[in-house]
């Protein structure tokens, strides 16, 4: 049985027996792991109300070889994103993100991933523009730092820049858009039609580059449509995330 | 698959009990007096059988209404939200409040797919036309319980009722079924508007 201690942030809690809680974390030396934090839920409990989801801190916990579950030992606060509670656009883009990394992280350490998830975590939480912007953008951010990314700039197939003002489609097989010269190749009904503002807005959600565009999100339902569809496809074998759900119904 | 394993397998379903502990159960069962053993089961079966869901609040019991719900003597003007049936004889044993109760079934959760449209608020909504003037939002001091929270200010001060919340004075993170009076009776008297 060994002792780690590392970075984590909580990704989920549930009830365990009368006292206890298992909890989801996503940490920096070992990707994914479940612990159970005994005697979590008595009032008195050493852990205070330390053990809430979208919480970050210095996790230490008994490894055993073999275990799907881990003993928590101690957890060190960080910082705590509470607040996310009182806002429901803020609490669904949070939602959203964890339950990315919940489904699709593994159980070995990636920096990347466990850096993009807490930039995400704390653009929500102080966001002060376009909160619809700042989930997109952050939500294909954890995407990319999974390994998929849709080519925007670029045509999927033949690898040239579609003309700005054409109606393109983005073909969710390829992973990205298809020009009107390819398009008859391509004849799966994975095509979603995107038109010259949505292509340039979706680009735009992709780029990562100082001093990009900031401001409202127009074609909102078509962006959380791509997004959604993409993952669905790429990520989640078709099963749609839940969190998308509960979005969609704050934003509407 | 020998009965045995029928019933531990049973066990297992339950929360928080794993394979070991329902081999444990099904041969301590095994052990007393076979009258004691379908003492339970028929315990288990009444409840099955009889205990519903109240048609005006969502408390559980054998009469619908509620007993909470049909007594003469409570405060009719305030309403009291919980997450759980379980919530209710927490805070009532307190015995610091004497209105009525509205269970919201869960709290607001992104994750586990769960939005307003799971949770009874269509219902508490329908409650406020009969004079209630308050509504304490009593949802777990966590995250989600704030979330959901949160949500019932939104749609329920258009609707010109007063909505407070219990005050932090129960651990975040804890859960207020296990909480005790004392706290609860505390937290209760420290609610604030929203
Ligand atoms: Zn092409
Ligand atoms: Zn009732």
């Amino acid at each position: 049985m060994a002792l780690l201690t590392t970075e984590a942030t909580i990704l989920k809690t549930y009830e365990y027996s009368e006292t206890s809680k298992i909890l989801r974390l996503f940490t920096r030396d070992a990707g994914l792991c479940s612990v159970i934090a005994k005697g979590a839920r008595r009032p008195k409990s050493r852990f205070g109300g330390l053990l809430e989801p979208f919480t970050d801190g210095v996790a230490t916990f008994y490894v055993k070889e073999g275990r799907e579950l881990h003993t928590l030992s101690g957890f060190e606060l960080g910082c705590e994103r509470q607040t996310l509670g009182g806002q429901l656009v803020r609490y669904a883009g949070a939602g959203l993100l964890t339950e990315i990394v919940l489904r699709f992280a593994a159980s070995t350490a990636d920096e990347r991933l466990f850096a993009q998830l807490r930039r995400g975590l704390d653009r929500l939480v102080d966001e002060q523009g376009d909160l619809e912007r700042a989930i997109l953008e952050e939500t294909w951010r954890l995407t990319k730092s999974l390994g998929f990314a849709p080519s925007v700039d670029a045509c999927s197939v033949c690898n040239e820049p579609p003309p700005a003002d054409q109606v393109t489609h983005f073909d969710l097989a390829n992973g990205g858009v298809v020009c009107n010269r390819c398009r008859p190749q391509v004849n799966h009904p994975n095509l979603l039609r995107l038109a010259p503002e949505e292509r340039a807005e979706l680009a735009e959600l992709l780029s990562e580059a100082v001093g990009r565009h900031l401001g409202r999100v127009e074609g909102g339902q078509t962006q959380r449509r791509l997004l959604r569809e993409f993952i669905a496809y790429h990520l989640a074998e078709q099963r749609p995330l839940n969190s998308f759900r509960f979005l969609e119904g704050r934003l509407g | 698959m020998s009965v045995i394993d029928d019933l531990a397998r049973e066990f297992t379903r339950l929360p928080g009990i794993g394979r070991k502990t329902a081999y444990r159960l099904t041969h301590f069962l095994l052990k007393i007096p076979p009258e004691e053993a379908c003492r339970l089961a028929h315990a288990i079966e009444a409840v099955a059988e009889r205990v519903k869901h109240c048609s005006i609040c969502s408390n559980l019991s054998e009469s619908d209404p509620c007993e909470y719900c049909t007594d003469s003597g409570r405060d009719r003007t305030a309403i009291c939200v919980v997450e759980e049936a379980s919530d209710i004889a927490a805070i009532d044993a307190s015995g610091a409040f004497r209105g009525l109760y509205h269970v919201l079934g869960g709290c607001l959760s992104p994750l586990d797919g769960v939005g307003p449209d799971e949770l009874n608020i269509e219902s508490l909504i329908a409650r406020l036309n009969g004079g209630v003037s308050e509504v304490i939002v009593a949802t777990n001091p966590s995250v989600e319980g704030e979330a959901t929270a949160t949500y019932l200010h939104k749609v329920l001060v258009p609707r010109g009722v007063a909505v407070t919340r219990l005050a932090r004075g129960l651990p975040v993170g804890g859960d207020l079924e296990y909480a005790d009076g004392v706290t609860i009776a505390q937290a209760l008297a420290g609610r604030r508007g929203m």
